[in-house]
């Protein structure tokens, strides 16, 4: 599963059940500011979210959630491919609900910067809920309290210091 | 060493706090719940002490830490639900099986601890995994600069067993961020008991503390495990309750050691007594549990107390175990006229 959000979805055209994830950001992880984001992640993006949908794994045993985004721009690590998937732990398959601390809340429409690594077993997203920080409609990103462009130019700094 | 650990933590949280809290909203909710309507939980915690990490510590010694956990929350006692321990477990992961449990996995979670809880509006099951991978993990009580404390981990993670969200106050046990050595989230910040009173509400006449103190905790057989009991009752009115005892075998199997045994306590009593019990010469050898519970014989448990004791083979006797463990020499004391 690792490396999901490289372009292997591309091309979903099937509308499938949207589900808006009950979940919560509970748990613990360790602090990660902006510079260890950036250098964590593989890959860095700027998108916004077409598709939220969740399953079960093949043994039945947990439900993860894959989340497709329309590719605005890549940061760090470029790539060809408009549309990415990338999968979060937990999610509502039926009446089951799986909710799984320190993961982000993921619908239909958001649009946000995601930190993006293969390294995690269960999670594509750095330091969990960290890895994503969100963009509303005026161009803020929330977790950080600062415009967009001033934001990417900030992980774009720190990407150039690490040249 | 916990008062001094919380002191230096919140004088270092009071030149930091501007940067840290952006808010003061305090304790949250995970918008789920357990029935607490009878029974908070309703189910036992079972415990995998499955940590390889070579200094961790002995299995007994996760298995307190991880009970140290839960009891944060049970010994508040101003809250009116309980966590109550359902043995060692094998059980592995976040499996979706009907059973509560936590335990160490060996992969990259990319957190320190998740929690993973089951159902709708209703919870059905919580599982919680720590992250053998990535951390070095200590239970005998003194984590290094290098490793993360069991106890400090489970008091939070128990704390989302209980629906608590994340706390804006960094030095609430419910806070989201934790680090190496870290022991402060063992005992509950004020806004952390806010939160579960608010949650399940206060226990009014059921808030009744027991506290154990054994006088040793290694033990050959053929010797006495005599163990010093206090029982408070902290609410202002009258109350009649049961108290009894269990123990985990080292085969993890679950077995009656006293009681249950009737108590009535005056407003604010606190009252005492000593517990002795014959280890037999065929006792296994071996780590056991001891588990103390004060409430309504069986169900209606309203503190719960515990502690990990060694069973050692003896001089003389060196022959194979065959009885299953205590027997009760004596009940002495004000708790137990």
């Amino acid at each position: 599963m690792k490396g999901v959000f490289s372009p292997l979805l591309h091309g979903i055209g099937v509308v499938t059940l949207i589900v808006l994830l009950a979940q919560s950001t509970f748990a613990i992880v360790e602090y990660k500011d902006l510079t260890a984001l950036t250098t964590e992640a593989e890959r860095i993006v700027l998108g916004e979210v077409i598709e939220v949908e969740s399953s079960w794994t093949p043994d039945h045993r947990t439900i993860y959630t894959s989340i497709t985004v329309a590719v605005d721009e890549y940061i760090k690590n470029p790539d060809v491919a408009d549309e990415l998937t990338f999968r979060i732990p937990g999610g509502t398959v039926g009446d089951v609900t799986l909710t799984v601390s320190d993961t982000p809340w993921f619908g239909v429409g958001d649009r946000a910067v995601l930190f993006l690594t293969s390294e995690y077993a269960e999670m594509d997203l750095v330091g969990w809920h960290q890895g994503k920080a969100t963009v509303d409609h005026a161009n803020s990103v929330v977790e950080y309290g600062m415009s967009l462009d001033s934001f990417i130019e900030r992980i774009e700094e720190i990407l150039a210091a690490q040249k | 060493m916990r008062t001094l650990s919380r002191s230096l933590f919140v004088a270092g949280c009071l030149l930091v706090a501007p940067l840290l809290v952006s808010s003061a909203l305090g304790y949250a909710f995970c918008n789920m719940s357990w029935n607490w309507q009878t029974y908070p939980m309703g189910e036992d915690v079972l415990l995998n002490p499955n940590c390889i990490d070579p200094n961790v510590g002995t299995q007994n010694q996760q298995l307190e830490a991880y009970l140290n956990g839960l009891e944060a929350w049970n010994n508040e006692g101003t809250a009116d639900f309980i966590f109550t321990y359902g043995g060692r477990t094998s059980i592995v992961g976040n499996i979706h099986d009907g059973h509560n449990v936590a335990s160490f996995v060996n992969y990259n979670t990319g957190s320190i601890a998740t929690t993973y809880i089951w159902g709708g509006y209703n919870i059905s099951e919580c599982d919680v995994i720590f992250n053998d991978y990535s951390y070095s993990w200590n239970a005998d009580g003194w984590p290094l600069s290098n490793e993360m404390d069991v106890w400090n981990i489970a008091a939070h993670e128990f704390g989302h067993f209980l629906c608590l969200d994340h706390s804006s106050y960094s030095a609430a046990t419910m806070y989201a961020y934790a680090s190496y050595g870290e022991t402060y989230k063992r005992d509950l910040y004020f806004d952390d008991i806010n939160g579960i009173v608010a949650l399940y509400g206060s226990a009014g006449s059921q808030d009744i503390i027991i506290q154990f103190q054994p006088q040793s905790t290694t033990i050959a057989r053929g010797d006495t495990l005599k163990i010093d009991v206090t029982a408070t009752n902290n609410s202002s009115s009258s109350v009649s309750c049961t108290f009894w005892t269990t123990a985990f075998l080292p085969n993890g199997s679950l077995y009656d050691v006293f009681g249950p045994f009737n108590v009535n306590f005056s407003p604010s009593q606190t009252k005492n007594g000593t517990l002795k019990h014959k280890i037999p010469n065929a006792a296994p050898c071996g780590d056991f549990m001891y588990n103390g519970y004060i409430g309504q014989y069986t169900y209606d448990k309203w503190d719960m107390e515990h502690f990990a004791f060694t069973v050692t083979m003896s001089g003389d006797n060196t022959g194979p175990a065959r009885a299953r463990g205590l027997t009760t020499v004596s009940a002495t004391g004000e708790l137990f006229e």
